[in-house]
């Protein structure tokens, strides 16, 4: 027993070794997260032009599929372009705040044809806002510096109200005023803004407010992440100063932001927004001037909003911007300490990569139902007269001579317009928008396709003029009924006005008369990608026809 | 047995022996994890490449006319000492890339990126980017070259369109609004003016005056102006304006510019809020559980020139067992409108009833009788069902 206990004793040290070596290997920390890339954004360094630029020669390197971020809508393709990696870094957030605005009428994804290559849309929007709320566990209070429409009239009021349901639904804390909201009736807006008079509009405005001061909050104080956040909105004297009709009762912005500061301040928050529906170098002026507050988010600028928030000059203000359209949503979060990290910012695109949220497909198809339910004349549509005096046919009697050219319209889409309303080809198929101004007006024959309303004769249903779905001959050349009139001998005439009635039905490629033809329903909104150098050319190949056979 | 044990045990301990003997050879005391190797590999990388954009990677490009094309020209440089590989990524929708094949840019090496662009936008403000994709810079994964300015036109208005507001029948209303030339030598004249509604065109009438020097100058880049005045005489039917103004003006190469005149011409008492049609003096209340009742709150809205003077007072209420309308003090804190608070309540309890139609008899009714001159009474059709 003696002569073996060394060995024993050697065993049990080497066991031990062993045991602890495992244990070393098991109890170490789990390696940090690796030190993020300095932001996209990161200052280039300047310099100053040096030798010759001689263009090298490029290796040529296979694509790689790009890496997502989650939740993935869609496969990546074997094509597609690495989305920016979002909020790399980041601790966890006191609370953020999600920033839109300007969605203009985009209730939907805007930009070239295909979801995927479109972004913005409510209910993208939802997504990414239950993806912050319900993966990511952060308390978000949501805020829109405004401009819900873009147009007047009755399908604007509409859209405005489904929008504002929208935004009470995805728990908005506070929404601006729009300069293009306040066209609204003011009826309307009134109703779509204050819904419940027991409780507080989300729309909260310190130098606007439709009726009468009584019915619109000023500002809002919320709780979120223990912290409060005072939250007010101005609209900028530019636009204050053309609002129009009794309804609206309004002040210039400074002299209004003074008053609500004051009774801002003395709610004593822990941060002070104020979103600003105003030009940018407007709400700078305002930033500056209004020096409560810690961040200002801007309705102006342009398409894409910048991807750092700006720093207003001699003052502690940030400044976010929102684009337009609704394409993007900014992110900014609130984190402990003070100095350079309390705020930080990420603009997301609402692309594909936000799948359609259940909640707000169906706000979209309730949207399309009362259209539908409304009709075109309790929408303010009355046909109106051609201004060439003459009357739509359909394209079938164009085919009944022109057969080679109507052959191959059949073949383009353009002969499936209509159907692309009543089923669209998309995996927002089950909502049908063919009783949609906003659609019909390229996607039939016989409509004005900017200002949306009907030319008598024009399409009016599926069942009253089945000859004129689809975006027919006519919409290109021209109502038909003089040239089939004297073609058929309907008429009888002399040759020359024969011919004449002919030559007006042409449409002349020469001096670009098709193309901005093409371009009335081929807009920039719609169709971006028809407005490049050599768009048309590419397309017209598609759809290439001449006149009688 | 013994002997298998100790080389077992012999063979655990040479490993954890050298697991000890590598344990600096793992940087800060951490394992070999793949994001340890990935993030020395971003530090290396990024020690030993320099991706410059001589020039920086924003181009202001000042003014610029609309829908002309522009473009600039980027240059990347690699000033460190491994390679940068780039790609082509996405350009926004006016903006189009150089030519540009995926690859390398080795050391010491610079590439010119072109991007052109079309400035065909409705705004004033044009902004247009495009990425480069860089494949082994971690520093710069995507690199977003940008491109910005101003769009001027010849003749351009202060507004898209004049809007009035909501606006009494019986009242007249003046709109203004002012268009500036940014080119030619002459002072801007209209030259002609048309409505382009002629069913109502009687309605409308303009006038113009040059802008002052002062006026002027203070819109950037105008050469002069004019101030549009619009009288719209009362008595428009009641609904949509839509009415534009289409102007011809002096200035050469121009096409004739059409300005929308919107609103909607309402009537002098009006109800809104949520739930009313204030076109059909109705409000919608729904379906109603008997047992919850419901309490509906609106405003009668007086406008035009009676509204100082006309009073309102609630006469009838029909079914008077089964609804309660109560009419509020007036309000004048909008100078422009009185308003009157009106709270409906279908009490708790209320018996089952269908009022779903359109007029009295088939739907709930609130006559009010009111001292303007020419709406003796103001009908309220109030529809609802109430249900067990």
């Amino acid at each position: 027993m003696q002569a073996s206990t060394p060995i024993r004793r050697l065993l049990l040290v080497m066991m031990l070794t062993v045991l602890g070596s495992f244990l070393w290997l098991g109890c170490k920390p789990p390696p940090p997260p690796v030190a993020p890339p300095p932001p996209t954004v990161a200052p280039v360094p300047q310099i100053t032009p040096g030798p010759p630029v001689v263009p090298p020669t490029l290796d040529p390197m296979p694509v790689k599929p790009a890496a997502e971020s989650p939740p993935a809508a869609e496969p990546p393709k074997e094509t597609a372009i690495p989305k920016q990696p979002l909020f790399e870094g980041w601790p966890e957030p006191q609370l953020v705040l999600f920033v839109t605005g300007q969605q203009q009428g985009y209730i939907e994804p805007c930009g070239c044809t295909g979801l995927e290559n479109q972004k913005g849309g409510l209910a993208r929007r939802q997504s990414l806002l239950q993806d912050l709320r319900e993966t990511k566990k952060w308390n978000v209070v949501p805020v829109d510096v405004g401009s819900q429409s873009k147009r007047f009239g009755r399908q604007s009021e509409i859209k405005f109200q489904h929008t504002a349901d929208a935004l009470r639904t995805m728990g908005y804390q506070a929404v601006a005023l729009g300069a293009d909201d306040l066209r609204l009736t003011s009826g309307d807006l009134f109703a779509a803004t204050n819904p419940d008079p027991d409780k507080p509009s989300i729309f909260v405005s310190a130098n606007v407010a439709i009726l009468g001061r009584d019915l619109q909050p000023t500002f809002k104080v919320v709780e979120a992440g223990g912290k409060k956040i005072g939250i007010t909105s101005v609209l900028g004297d530019t636009f204050e100063q053309k609002l129009a009709g009794d309804d609206l009762i309004h002040e210039p912005a400074l002299a209004a932001l003074e008053k609500v500061s004051a009774e801002l301040k003395e709610q004593n928050c822990d941060l002070y927004v104020l979103l600003c529906h105003a030009s940018l170098e407007e709400s700078r002026k305002i930033a500056a001037a209004a020096s409560l507050f810690d961040l200002v988010i801007s309705s102006g600028g342009v398409g894409e909003p910048t991807l750092e928030l700006e720093e207003i000059a001699g003052t502690k203000t940030k400044m976010a911007q929102v684009g337009t359209k609704g394409m993007y949503t900014g992110v900014i979060g609130l984190f402990a300490g003070e100095g350079k990290n309390r705020l930080r910012y990420q603009r997301v695109p609402l692309d594909a990569r936000w799948k359609d949220s259940p909640a707000m497909l169906q706000l979209l198809a309730d949207y399309q139902d009362q259209l539908k339910n409304m009709g075109f004349a309790e929408l303010g549509l009355k046909p109106q007269p051609h201004p060439s005096g003459l009357q739509f046919v359909g394209s079938e009697k164009c085919g009944e001579c022109h057969t080679k050219a109507f052959a191959i319209w059949e073949k383009t889409p353009h002969a499936h317009a209509t159907e692309s309303l009543v089923k669209p080809p998309n995996e927002r198929g089950d909502i049908a928008r063919h009783y949609d101004p906003e659609c019909l007006s390229c996607h039939v024959t016989g409509w004005e396709p900017q200002k949306y309303f009907p030319f008598a004769t024009g399409y009016l249903s599926l069942e009253q003029t089945p000859l004129l779905k689809q975006n027919g001959c006519e919409n290109c050349h021209g109502p038909g009924s003089a040239h089939v009139a004297a073609e058929s001998g309907a008429e009888q005439l002399m040759e020359a006005e024969i011919q004449k009635r002919r030559d007006a039905m042409k449409l002349p490629l020469a001096g670009g008369v098709a193309e901005k033809k093409c371009m009335e329903c081929h807009d920039l909104d719609n169709s971006p990608d028809f407005h490049l150098k050599g768009a048309f050319e590419k397309y017209w190949k598609d759809v290439e026809h001449k006149g009688k056979d | 047995m013994k002997i298998a044990a100790f080389v077992v045990a012999s063979f655990a301990v040479g490993i954890g022996l050298g697991l000890a003997a590598t344990r600096r050879e793992f940087s800060a005391e951490h394992l070999p994890t793949t994001a340890l190797r990935q993030a020395k590999a971003a530090t290396s990388s990024q020690q030993s490449a320099q991706l410059v954009i001589v020039g920086g990677a924003a181009c202001n490009f000042g003014e610029m006319d609309r829908h002309a094309e522009g473009e600039h020209e980027f240059v990347f440089k690699n000033e460190g000492t491994t390679p940068i590989g780039l790609r082509k990524g996405q350009t926004t929708c006016k903006c189009t890339m150089s030519e540009m094949k995926d690859g390398e840019l080795q050391p010491g090496q610079s590439l010119p990126i072109k991007l052109t662009w079309t400035a065909k936008t409705g705004e004033n403000d044009f902004s247009q980017s495009a990425e480069i994709i860089t494949t082994n810079y971690p520093a710069q994964p995507i690199v977003r070259l940008h491109v910005y300015g101003k769009i001027i036109d010849a003749l351009r208005a202060d507004r898209g369109n004049l809007t009035l507001g909501s606006i009494s029948s019986s009242e007249k209303v003046v709109g203004r609004f002012k268009v500036f030339a940014y080119r030619g030598d002459e002072p801007l004249e209209i030259v002609k003016h048309e409505f382009t509604a002629a069913d109502r065109a009687e309605f409308f009438s303009a006038e113009f005056r040059p802008l002052t020097a002062e006026e002027v100058a203070a819109e950037s880049g105008a050469r002069s102006g004019v101030e549009a005045t619009i009288h719209v005489k009362s008595g428009l039917p009641l609904g949509a304006i839509g009415q534009a103004i289409r102007l011809t003006t002096n200035l050469p190469n121009t096409v004739p510019m059409n300005v929308a005149i919107e609103g909607r011409v309402v009537g002098d008492i009006m109800i809104v809020g949520a739930g009313a049609v204030s076109d059909q003096n109705m409000i919608r209340l729904g379906d109603i559980s008997s047992a919850a009742g419901k309490t509906g709150k609106y405003h009668l809205l007086v406008k035009g020139p009676h509204r100082e003077d006309t009073t309102l007072k609630i006469t009838a209420v029909e079914p008077a067992a089964g609804m309660q309308a109560v009419l509020g003090e007036a309000l004048t804190d909008n100078p422009q409108v009185t308003r009157y608070p009106l709270t409906i309540t279908i009490p708790v309890g209320a018996k089952p009833v269908s009022l779903q139609g359109l007029k009295p008899g088939e739907a709930g009714v609130i006559r009010i009788a009111t001292t303007h001159p020419q709406i003796p009474e103001f009908v309220i059709i109030v529809r609802y069902s109430v249900t067990e």
